[in-house]
């Protein structure tokens, strides 16, 4: 899948592209949102960005191909963003989703990666017939996006303490609705 | 964004680790340093990169040879004490952070949901005098007591 994110430091539309990743998606994953979340956050300790170990997450991707897939959202070659979905018999789980350290905040560089990850997940939460259905747990800094998207808490709160949120068929609906004319393929 | 520049400085083979324990609220900085990095003090090969500074530039910063501040940066040895107030300067970075990342203080009862540090989190961890309880309050305000204390022993301490 294809969609335009928005470059606010070149302040133009991008084409970023949706794929699977591939072991080069752990070397990018290690020598670029690595030293930019160290460098990000000497400059400020508060910077609140959850940096996953992706390079785990992206290997058992490889070992369970049939219940943990995992994409990256590339833009050129640079990778912008990394989804992990966890595939259930009758529901669609967001193990992880992440965007870039540099694309983080609302002064982050690339706009949109979230919001495309999500709809690529949606679609993929159709394909599985799952009418679009998913959920998640969400990190405290990142509960917002979830609610601006049109995702409803449940109630449920995991073991490390993270609210659950669900996406509901009609909230898919709305959400692949007002997205889709970003999407190019 | 920097890729091949920095492919020197993590190590050779990635540590594994459980997919699921500790995973959803992320790593802590310190943690990423010791999980990817071949060494601590690349640390300050990867702040000199990120400003596009020379290792010249940095070492006539710091008043060091090219030579020592190359050796530093390769090493796992801590970097001199005195050294960190200038390190923190010369890249614009946040003192407390780098003293935790360089091994000189602990980052204590940090709240890992926020990133935040607490109030009384930063126990200095060298060999000077012992502080007191309210001293690691600001760790700002020890570095004067501390560096103050270096000075009247001038001479005692090489970097």
């Amino acid at each position: 899948m294809k969609f335009l994110s928005y470059d606010s430091e070149q302040k133009q539309e991008s084409e970023t592209e949706i794929r699977n990743v591939e072991l080069e998606t752990i070397h990018l994953f290690v020598q670029t949102w690595v030293p930019d979340f160290l460098f990000r956050s000497l400059r400020d300790p508060r910077f609140p960005y959850h940096l996953f170990q992706w390079e785990e997450i992206i290997r058992f991707s490889f070992w369970a191909p049939d219940t943990w897939q995992c994409y990256g959202a590339f833009t050129g070659t640079r990778l912008d963003g990394l989804l992990c979905l966890g595939i259930g018999e009758d529901k669609l789980k967001v193990e992880y989703l992440a965007t870039a350290p540099w694309n983080y905040s609302d002064v982050g560089k690339m706009r949109g990666i979230g919001s495309g990850l999500i709809y690529f997940t949606v679609i993929n939460s159709i394909d599985r017939h799952h009418q679009g259905e998913l959920w998640l747990d969400a990190t405290p800094d990142s509960e917002g996006f979830y609610k601006k998207i049109g995702m409803i808490a449940t109630g449920n709160v995991n073991d490390s303490g993270l609210k659950e949120y669900a996406m509901s068929k009609n909230e898919a609906n709305s959400f692949l609705e007002k997205f889709k004319k970003h999407v190019t393929k | 964004m920097k890729k091949n520049i920095f492919s020197k400085l993590f190590s050779r083979e990635l540590p594994e680790g459980p997919v699921e324990a500790g995973q959803t609220l992320g790593m802590t900085p310190e943690s990423v340093l010791e999980r990817y990095f071949a060494n601590r003090n690349a640390i300050l090969s990867l702040l000199r990169i990120y400003s596009n500074l020379s290792l010249s530039d940095v070492a006539k910063e710091l008043g060091i040879s090219d030579t020592k501040l190359e050796e530093i940066e390769k090493s796992d040895e801590r970097v001199p004490f005195q050294l960190v107030p200038k390190i923190a300067e010369v890249f614009n970075v946040d003192l407390k952070a780098l003293l935790v990342l360089l091994g000189h203080a602990q980052s204590g009862d940090r709240d890992d949901k926020y990133r935040e540090f607490s109030a009384l989190p930063i126990a200095a961890q060298y060999s000077g005098p012992d502080l007191t309880k309210q001293e690691k309050v600001d760790l700002e305000e020890l570095f004067k007591i501390i560096l103050a204390e270096m000075k009247s022993r001038e001479g005692e301490n090489e970097i």
